[in-house]
């Protein structure tokens, strides 16, 4: 992991008005992205991982804004580009998937149109727009491309429009694709097979993927690094392999804790205790402190720094590193 | 596609015997008798009776409906009892007149109202949003016969723009242009209320859809997203919702003909209908009641145009 990080995400808050006061769904994370390499991050629904990939995408939906921070592609700073300029970065150099492949594509226009469009908005003057489209249907291992060119939506199953937006997304060959949950709604067996092709697809183009996920499983097949998100914070930043052997913050514990696995005779699941603190009423300290076993009146006072506690393993936890006597 | 045309134009056939029957039922209730209309007030009671007799009116009702279908098979639809004139041939000369003016009416209201409509909803919850919402509620809100009024008092009576009595002649003319302005202004602009209202909902909810933030993704331009995607997806309901306010279209056509002395099927209903004279009322019902179900059969043709999933039904 050497040389400059193709993308650098600084202090990024993202606030969204609301009657009962601002509140930030996204409050000062930082990560980074190198080239070639996969970013997982991860957290419950509402952590704000998603904001976080919209906010990188300048498409926090009204009243949302990007209240500070950086977003540095290539050590350009997306957040102060003009939305023309912009408009250049999302899906020309920036490309995203989302969770819903029967949602995101539009119903009322044929798959093949859909994916030259994107090809014409990144290169008006292109030409051989279909047999291009119809390559980009082929090697995201779409059966009989030809036809499949003319169909809509409708006429696909889930995870072949999955494969669909991943051909759009890749279409002007991206430098980074932001894939926001994106087998979260498909069926196991279909699951795996797109997430073997988004491996396949990165080790042959070399872009680099966020990834973001609830699902621990998918993390630890497909990520490089890891971020853990709660309550709008990262609170554990490692290498993928130290973050499952030695997690170090007791939500992530608790993460780890709560997914079942086969080869340990483990009586029952762990559950964290709690619920995520609503937006509007954060804990002035440490947001999981008033859920966290391991937690010291130190805590509630101030939100703990996210500090390196061995080389790339960064944790926002006073009582970190802990040692377990579980 | 053709076969939901075919569905369509089949279902569209009780519907219109439905309307029949009850425009022949509603001529029943009405207090005048034919009879007596067409014999005049002078007439003795075996002139009357004779009348009736020879109209088949002292037959039983289901005998006249029968006997009533028979002859509307044929293109028979009666004589008008006030001046004798076949009411088909009276018809024939007032659909053209009405389409006329409809199509007038609809070729501005239609695009600006969908254009307003889009713009208050692109723009939602500002002040444009706003000046939009008011412009068409104001506009909904104003009965037909009052726009219609306000238009003949000031543009043509006061000061003296345009005409605004009667046709001026084939629209290829300049009088006939001239002369549909102010009834086309009038009948349109009703509509632009109702039509700038449904669009703005129908696009507002497209906007918030998922296909749409991945065509942001994409890297395409506002404008793009909205007219090749929140656009075209909200015209499957703004078609639908145009349609069924068609009938209201037809009930202002009747006003806005009668307002501006324009000669189409509406002011005819209306003559017919004060003249008690029955056949023509009940032809110029069928006309009308006609003409909605087949907007309504074009509008449910335009919606599987319109919308893919429909068209493998």
């Amino acid at each position: 992991m050497t040389g400059a990080p193709l993308l650098a995400v600084k202090g990024l808050r993202t606030s969204f008005r609301t009657p009962n006061g601002d509140f930030a769904a996204v409050d000062g994370v930082d990560l980074s992205v190198p080239r070639g390499r996969t970013l997982g991050i991860v957290g419950e629904s509402g952590c704000g991982k998603s904001v976080l990939s919209l906010s990188v995408m300048g498409l926090v939906p009204r009243p949302g804004r990007v209240a500070a921070g950086q977003v540095l592609l290539e050590g350009q700073d997306l957040l102060t580009l003009p939305p023309a300029a912009m408009r250049h970065i999302r899906g020309g150099e920036v490309a995203m998937i989302f969770q819903e492949p029967m949602t995101s594509l539009n119903p009322v226009h044929p798959i093949g149109a859909q994916i030259t469009e994107a090809m014409r908005a990144h290169d008006p003057g292109a030409t051989d727009l279909r047999a291009r489209a119809i390559a980009a249907l082929a090697r995201v291992r779409i059966p009989a491309p030809e036809r499949r060119f003319d169909e809509y939506p409708h006429q696909l199953s889930g995870g072949m429009r999955q494969r669909v937006m991943i051909a759009m997304a890749l279409a002007c060959a991206p430098k980074l694709l932001i894939a926001d949950e994106p087998t979260t709604a498909l069926d196991v067996t279909v699951q795996a097979q797109i997430l073997d092709l988004l491996r396949d697809l990165q080790a042959e183009t070399g872009m680099s993927i966020i990834l973001i996920t609830h699902d621990l499983g998918v993390v630890a097949e497909m990520a490089d690094e890891v971020a853990v998100m709660y309550a709008g914070r990262v609170v554990e930043r490692a290498a993928a392999r130290d973050l499952f052997e030695d997690p170090q913050h007791p939500y992530t514990l608790g993460l780890l804790g709560s997914v079942p696995r086969l080869d340990e005779d483990r009586p029952r699941l762990l559950a964290i205790e709690g619920t995520v603190p609503p937006p509007f009423a954060l804990p002035p300290g440490c947001r999981f402190a008033p859920r966290c076993p391991f937690a010291v009146a130190a805590c509630e006072a101030a939100p703990p720094p996210l500090r390196e506690i061995s080389p790339g393993h960064h944790v926002a936890c006073l009582r970190a590193p802990v040692e377990l006597a579980a | 596609m053709l076969r939901h045309t075919l569905h369509r134009l089949l279902l569209a056939i009780p519907v219109l015997l439905g309307v029949l029957l009850i425009g022949f039922l509603l001529m029943q209730v009405v207090p005048t008798d034919a009879a007596t209309v067409r014999a005049g007030p002078n007439a003795s009671a075996e002139v009357v009776e004779a009348i009736r007799r020879d109209l088949g009116l002292d037959k039983p009702l289901y005998v006249q409906f029968g006997r009533y279908l028979g002859r509307l098979a044929q293109g028979d639809l009666g004589v008008s009892i006030i001046n004798n004139v076949p009411v088909t041939q009276e018809l024939g000369a007032t659909v053209g007149p009405t389409l006329e003016l409809m199509g007038a009416s609809l070729i501005w209201a239609i695009p600006l109202g969908i254009l307003l409509g889009t713009v208050a909803a692109y723009w939602r919850a500002t002040i444009i949003d706003r000046i939009i919402l008011g412009i068409s509620v104001a506009g909904g809100s104003v009965p037909v016969f009052f726009l219609g009024l306000l238009l003949i008092w000031f543009v043509g009576f006061q000061w003296q723009l345009l005409p605004f009595t009667g046709r001026g002649g084939p629209l290829y003319t300049w009088e006939g242009i001239q002369a549909i302005i102010l009834p086309a202004l009038t009948l349109g602009g009703v509509f632009i209320g109702p039509v700038a209202r449904m669009t703005r909902t129908a696009v507002l909810d497209v906007l918030s859809a998922d296909h749409v933030r991945t065509a942001r993704a994409k890297g395409l331009t506002e404008r793009r997203v909205v007219t090749a995607h929140a656009l075209r997806n909200a015209m499957i309901p703004i078609v639908t919702l145009i349609g069924l306010q068609i009938g209201f279209l037809l009930g202002g056509a009747v006003v806005t003909e009668t307002v501006f002395s324009w000669p189409g099927v509406g002011r005819l209903a209306v003559g017919a209908i004060l003249s008690s004279d029955l056949p023509m009322a009940q032809g110029t019902i069928i006309v009308l009641s006609s003409g909605f179900i087949l907007i309504n059969l074009a509008v449910d043709v335009l919606y599987a145009a319109l919308d893919p999933r429909m068209r493998a039904a």
